[in-house]
């Protein structure tokens, strides 16, 4: 069991620290062959498998009835039903149930949601990578449908510094974000416009309640200029 | 600096490690596991992970050297009753 078995064990502020360093082997079995999701999904709190949903990174939820990767089976047996009603949801539609997690967790705007998640490709060293090309593989397709929402700023935001709870930084900075590293220092400010539509749901699926989705826009200042 | 990490002290490990800058941070000890494995034990201590995670000799996917079932019974088990 390497550390993510164990962050995997309830702790979800573990698994957030640990979720954001790419050298983590997130899907690979133990010894006796079973994945850190099953061990989530027979011990671990829902929370630990929600914040491994929002980060982005990929989860391996097994076949039906391989008794070591199948984590939903796993959860059934030890009436783990909140994680099942979760899994099943990632398993049937795996944006809608991302970003209702999202919402749930606190990450209440786009931005804030994608930070997380592009910490952890900062982790992976894409972003670093860029000037030179990105690596080729389904992580390029992801980074690049991630990065070009957001701006060139952000971007080098990421690159020259680690964030460590984007949440945080948000809230910390009343809607600003203070772009390090750059010179001269660049502010984003954070405008919140018209509510952001959710992703599109199928028709025979009943619609959850999920708060509005705000949209951002940003626009870069200098700093020192005061942020609304 | 168990003990730091026990506490979650990010200053109190920081300042062990530059004291000591080549102990080894994959050291598997005698209950088979390392500082990182303990630190995910539980959340009051996620706040020393980056520091170990920081760490140039650190493996992340070190594996305990124990069976898991045993581990659980000694480490996970008095976790919940904390």
């Amino acid at each position: 069991m390497h550390s993510f078995y164990w962050a995997c064990f309830g702790r979800p502020s573990c698994v957030r620290e640990v979720l954001k360093d790419s050298r983590v082997k997130v899907n690979e079995p133990d010894n006796d062959g079973e994945t850190p999701l099953c061990y989530a999904a027979r011990f671990g709190s829902p929370d630990v498998i929600k914040w491994w949903i929002a980060s982005g990174r990929e989860i391996e939820l097994g076949e039906p009835g391989d008794v070591f990767m199948d984590a939903i089976g796993v959860a059934k047996e030890y009436d783990r039903t909140e994680v099942v009603s979760l899994l099943e949801r990632l398993k049937e539609n795996p944006v809608e149930t991302r970003h209702a997690v999202r919402v749930e967790l606190g990450l209440l705007d786009e931005l804030a949601a994608e930070m997380f998640a592009l910490v952890v490709f900062v982790s992976d060293g894409l972003l670093k990578t860029k000037a030179t090309g990105v690596k080729a593989g389904a992580k390029r397709t992801r980074f690049f449908n991630i990065a070009r929402r957001l701006p060139l700023e952000l971007h080098m935001l990421l690159c020259f510094r680690q964030v460590g709870s984007c949440k945080e930084i948000i809230q910390r900075q009343r809607g600003c974000i203070q772009v390090a590293g750059l010179e001269p220092p660049v502010v984003l400010k954070l405008h919140q416009l018209t509510p952001h539509a959710p992703p599109a749901r199928l028709p025979s699926q009943p619609s959850p309640a999920l708060p509005a989705f705000p949209a951002l826009s940003m626009t870069a200042c200098q700093s020192g200029t005061s942020c609304p | 600096m168990l003990a730091a990490v026990e506490k979650g002290d990010v200053k109190e490990l920081a300042e062990l490690i530059r004291q000591d800058p080549d102990f080894k941070v994959n050291l598997v000890g005698g209950d088979g596991i390392t500082l990182l494995h303990y630190a995910c034990m539980k959340d009051d201590r996620s706040a020393v992970i980056p520091l170990l995670l920081a760490h140039p000799d650190i493996d992340v996917n070190v594996k305990t050297n124990m069976d898991a079932l045993l581990l659980l019974g000694l480490f996970w088990t008095p976790l919940l009753c904390s």
